[in-house]
């Protein structure tokens, strides 16, 4: 088979096979992956240079790990959960949760809602990744692909290796949570 | 509860609705789509030049660990030979002994007294053995006459007798 055409899960099989092909896998995989990745991280640190430095270590991660990959879940199930962890140790090492650089906030607020009127874009940015800081790995995954990436079900169903039902279920509850989570904290039920 | 809060309240609740994410600037997208476009070829490059350093530490290591191994090697075996050679004059009885008695057998002023009122010709002999076993061990005090100064100090009557006695060895007197 050719390898372009190639999904993730066979051209990690490969990568475990056969050595010689290892660099031109791996840069296949960061190809296909790695825009997403990187704006994942981007939204909790804010700034471009830690997002680059995460997103490296992320892929040094993975390069040394790669062969011990047991094909339980999605490669990229599996590298979210990497860019996720190795986020969070960057920060607390950094002892950064909330960036210092001004950067243009993530999210715009469209006209029409009186509540979200009081509050700054860039507010309103942070306490959505609060609130996806606290949602199951699955859905906060379902979330970011379809609200930030705006992908369809059926590409995300081919990334994650899950059913569009399954993954419409997990955006449904997600943004039912997140909602919820939102009201709360700006206090928009009064 | 009035219709117009129900509306409200339905309002709030699709928060979501009334959020997007911002489209970048022009210029930002540039840069990273040069980013995105060169970031396996230079992160494979970090990766290989981190090998080759954890590699070349490695061996740096390996290195301090061999002389640091030669160095403890050679201490041992300098330290087992200090050893055995101080153990085996403690653990010779005969040759320390030996050693320790003729020490305190060697009285100057023993000597010198003996010399005055006993017999020449066994003084001089005890002398002569005594002059050996300060030669021997080289670490006690010297005799402050030598035999020719003890030969000097006899008269004629006693040099006599000294040479006419049958318990002198010319041997011993190496004269």
């Amino acid at each position: 088979m050719e390898i372009e055409k190639m999904s993730d899960l066979e051209l990690i099989r490969l990568f475990q096979q056969d050595a010689t092909k290892s660099e031109f896998v791996f840069s296949k995989l960061i190809k296909l992956h790695n825009q997403s990745i990187y704006w994942q991280i981007r939204r909790i640190c804010k700034n471009h240079e830690q997002t680059n430095d995460i997103l490296q270590n992320v892929w040094i991660k993975v390069w040394n790990h790669l062969k011990e990959f047991k094909f339980e879940s999605s490669f990229y199930t599996w590298l979210f959960r990497i860019a996720k962890n190795e986020t969070i140790n960057f920060l607390k090492k950094e002892k950064k949760f909330k960036s210092i650089d001004v950067e243009e906030p993530y999210l715009e607020i469209i006209a029409g809602h009186e509540g979200l009127q009081n509050f700054s874009a860039d507010e309103i940015s942070e306490k959505l990744q609060e609130a996806l800081a606290i949602l199951p790995e699955k859905q906060a995954l379902v979330f970011q692909l379809k609200f930030f990436e705006d992908l369809k079900y059926s590409e995300i169903a081919e990334k994650l290796g899950m059913s569009e039902g399954g993954l419409k279920a997990n955006y449904h509850h997600a943004v039912t949570k997140i909602q919820d989570f939102l009201l709360k904290q700006l206090n928009l039920f009064n | 509860m009035s219709k117009q809060k129900e509306d409200i309240m339905e309002e709030n609740k699709n928060i979501l609705d009334y959020l997007k994410p911002k489209a970048g600037k022009a210029e930002e997208e540039k840069f990273l789509n040069s980013y995105f476009e060169n970031f396996s070829d230079n992160l494979l490059e970090k990766i290989k030049q981190d090998e080759l350093q954890k590699k070349a530490s490695q061996n740096k290591s390996k290195i301090i660990y061999l002389l640091v191994d030669i160095a403890a090697s050679v201490l041992l075996v300098f330290g087992i030979i200090r050893f055995s050679s101080s153990s085996s004059i403690e653990n010779s009885p005969n040759l320390m002994s030996e050693i320790e008695l003729e020490a305190e057998e060697f009285d100057l002023e023993l000597l010198q007294e003996e010399l005055i009122n006993s017999d020449t010709s066994k003084i001089i002999k005890k002398v002569v053995k005594e002059e050996k076993v300060i030669e021997h061990q080289g670490t006690l005090p010297k005799v402050e006459k030598s035999f020719e100064e003890l030969l000097n100090d006899l008269d004629d009557e006693e040099l006599m007798q000294y040479l006419n006695s049958s318990e002198v060895e010319l041997e011993d007197l190496d004269i």
